[in-house]
């Protein structure tokens, strides 16, 4: 049976990575990968089922950072600003306006799209992470593409719309 | 302006260079508060119940005012409820195993339904070859496939729905390019465009809904159709930014259309409980199932989003650890506990129930004999088998095929999936 700390070693890297994605916030995902391992051990305590651990701790990073989201949503106001940008990257133009347009997503919409694009779920499979169904899943990820095509930087003709 | 292929293609790349910037992760925390008595989590549990029971009516939870238990029958202690003893699967359950696979043909199959027959519903997809077909067969043991339908746009359209009714099949497609490098075809994240009723026996169709005309974006939109008790049913609002819409249902034998529900929109779907709506969190039963009385009076309002059923047996998550079972025959349901290491990952999903058995996640639970046993990670050359459709004790679903797929630019291609079929009505009871 793995142990948490076998599982942190082995697993930790690629859930902090997600969580990132997830956020865009370095220290916030470092944050949600902590209060995921809080929540093992208290489940599970030092030995974790031999059952998908990585999707039950990919499962709680997701819930923490949306209910995150939604205590934020009553007193803050989202910022079209990247959370952080202490990371000095060779990216393209497209990929830093992507990864603009993706901090204003929604946090359930931001969720699809990283769990779709980045672990590479299949939608029933991120319906059971959101805790949502499948319908649910297709409508988030239709409403976040539908942003992504609104986007200026994606769609030219919608920044003149905007003029 | 940008595809949504190419799109998806920054997206996957965006998020990977961003991903990859990350080289360290966090320490597990070393402490914790010793927890050596859990005599407070009784108090704890009873608090929550009823704050949850406060919020569920706070918050308008609609099942049990839709369909509420005349005489709730209330579960058992826990502390009385029998923990299932572990234990490895029989022989014969091994064999049917290794023998469930299904004949397919084509590049990739996606399983959809079990129609009556018993059945699976799959769409079957040629490969990534510009014209190509797509179509929605049907899968039997020892038979060949038989192709039901012929996607019309391959290369633009997907099956999202295949649901079958006595001789009418319910046919959902949707909007969906035909991938780049031949990698499983995936979502195109819009519910289906066009929803059409194709007749079997008379082989001629009746389409319901259609936004082909228009762009789906801006144009009426929908996010499902289901089949139940002889009436198609399916949302539709005026574009997919729009909150309110209505279902509609369509009479199968008389052809009778009517507007059922008219309001907050969301996802319509069929489940143990009948026809709901689901807006978010919250369910909504527009068309109520009559469910066994034994059942109606033992689950609660919450635990009805958490009922699943092949069409006779029932089954029901309490909490992580406790299953709720009850098929004809049985006077009250019978409840069991799963034993430490085998609890319930999908917690807030129903679970799979073919007859006397349930599946969650990769655990088989016997509820008449009280054992559970691990499903296997690999079996008659499928890796990673996933059951989630049951009908009338039959288990359907989908493996990856050991031999085939492999790597190109990062994406997973051409891993050719192997349809899998149990009847559990021919298998014997499991035991420790």
């Amino acid at each position: 049976m793995p142990t948490l700390a076998g599982f942190a070693g082995e697993n930790g890297l690629a859930l902090t990575r997600f969580a990132y994605v997830l956020c865009g916030d370095r220290g916030l995902a470092e944050d949600l990968v902590q209060d995921t391992y809080v929540s093992l051990l208290r489940r599970y305590g030092g030995d974790l089922p031999v059952d998908a651990p990585m999707a039950y701790a990919r499962r709680a990073v997701v819930n923490a950072y949306v209910s995150r989201g939604r205590r934020r949503s009553s007193t803050e106001v989202a910022s079209g600003d990247l959370p952080e940008q202490s990371v000095e990257m060779a990216t393209s133009d497209e990929q830093d306006a992507m990864w603009h347009a993706l901090a204003v997503l929604p946090d359930r919409q931001r969720a699809v799209l990283a769990l779709r694009y980045y672990v590479d779920l299949a939608d029933r499979e991120i319906a059971k992470v959101l805790g949502a169904s499948e319908g649910t899943v297709r409508s988030l990820a239709a409403r976040a593409f539908a942003a992504l095509r609104d986007d200026p930087s994606f769609n030219p003709s919608s920044a003149e719309d905007q003029r | 302006m940008k595809t949504d292929t190419e799109l998806e293609g920054l997206l996957r790349t965006t998020l990977a260079n961003r991903a990859a910037t990350v080289t360290d992760a966090p320490p597990v925390p070393a402490d914790l508060p010793a927890r050596r008595h859990r005599a407070w989590l009784p108090a704890l549990a009873a608090a929550a119940a009823v704050a949850i029971a406060v919020a569920g009516v706070l918050v308008g939870i609609h099942l049990a005012k839709d369909n509420p238990p005349a005489n709730p029958t209330p579960t058992p202690t826990p502390a009385l409820i029998p923990t299932t003893c572990p234990t490895t699967l029989p022989v014969a359950w091994r064999a049917a195993f290794t023998g469930s696979a299904l004949a397919t043909r084509g590049r990739s199959t996606q399983v959809l339904s079990i129609a009556p027959d018993g059945s699976v519903l799959a769409l079957q997809d040629d490969g990534p070859v510009p014209g190509a077909g797509r179509f929605i067969v049907r899968l039997r043991p020892g038979r060949a496939p038989d192709v039901l339908y012929d996607v019309p746009d391959p290369d633009h359209q997907s099956v999202a729905i295949a649901q079958q009714y006595e001789h009418w099949l319910l046919i959902g497609l949707n909007d969906e390019e035909r991938p780049p490098k031949g990698t499983i075809p995936g979502s195109s994240g819009q519910g289906p465009t066009k929803i059409e009723v194709l007749d079997l026996a008379e082989h001629d169709t009746h389409v319901l809904f259609d936004v082909a005309a228009t762009d789906s974006l801006v144009g009426p939109a929908s996010n499902s159709a289901a089949v139940l008790d002889g009436r198609v049913y399916w949302d539709q609002r005026g574009s997919y930014a729009a909150d309110h819409g209505v279902v509609r249902s369509y009479d199968l034998a008389t052809g009778a259309l009517r507007t059922v529900y008219s309001g907050k929109i969301g996802y319509t779907e069929v489940t143990a409980v009948g026809l709901v709506l689901q807006i978010g969190e919250r369910q909504r039963v527009i068309v109520p199932a009559q469910l066994p009385a034994p059942v109606d009076r033992a689950v609660s309002s919450d635990e009805r989003a958490r009922l699943g059923t092949d069409g006779t047996a029932y089954a029901w998550t309490v909490s992580p650890r406790i299953l709720g079972w009850w098929a004809p025959g049985e006077a009250a349901p019978t409840y069991r506990r799963l034993p430490k290491g085998m609890s319930i990952q999908d917690f807030v999903d129903p679970p799979l129930v073919a007859g006397q058995f349930v599946v969650t996640t990769s655990i088989l639970t016997d509820m008449r004999t009280g054992a559970s046993a691990r499903l296997p990670t690999t079996t008659g050359g499928v890796t990673r088998p996933d059951f989630y459709l049951s009908r009338s004790g039959l288990l359907a679903g989908l493996g990856f095929t050991e031999t085939a797929g492999h790597y190109i630019d990062g994406y997973w291609a051409d891993a050719a999936m192997t349809v899998l079929r149990i009847d559990t009505t021919s298998l014997p009871p499991v035991t420790c």
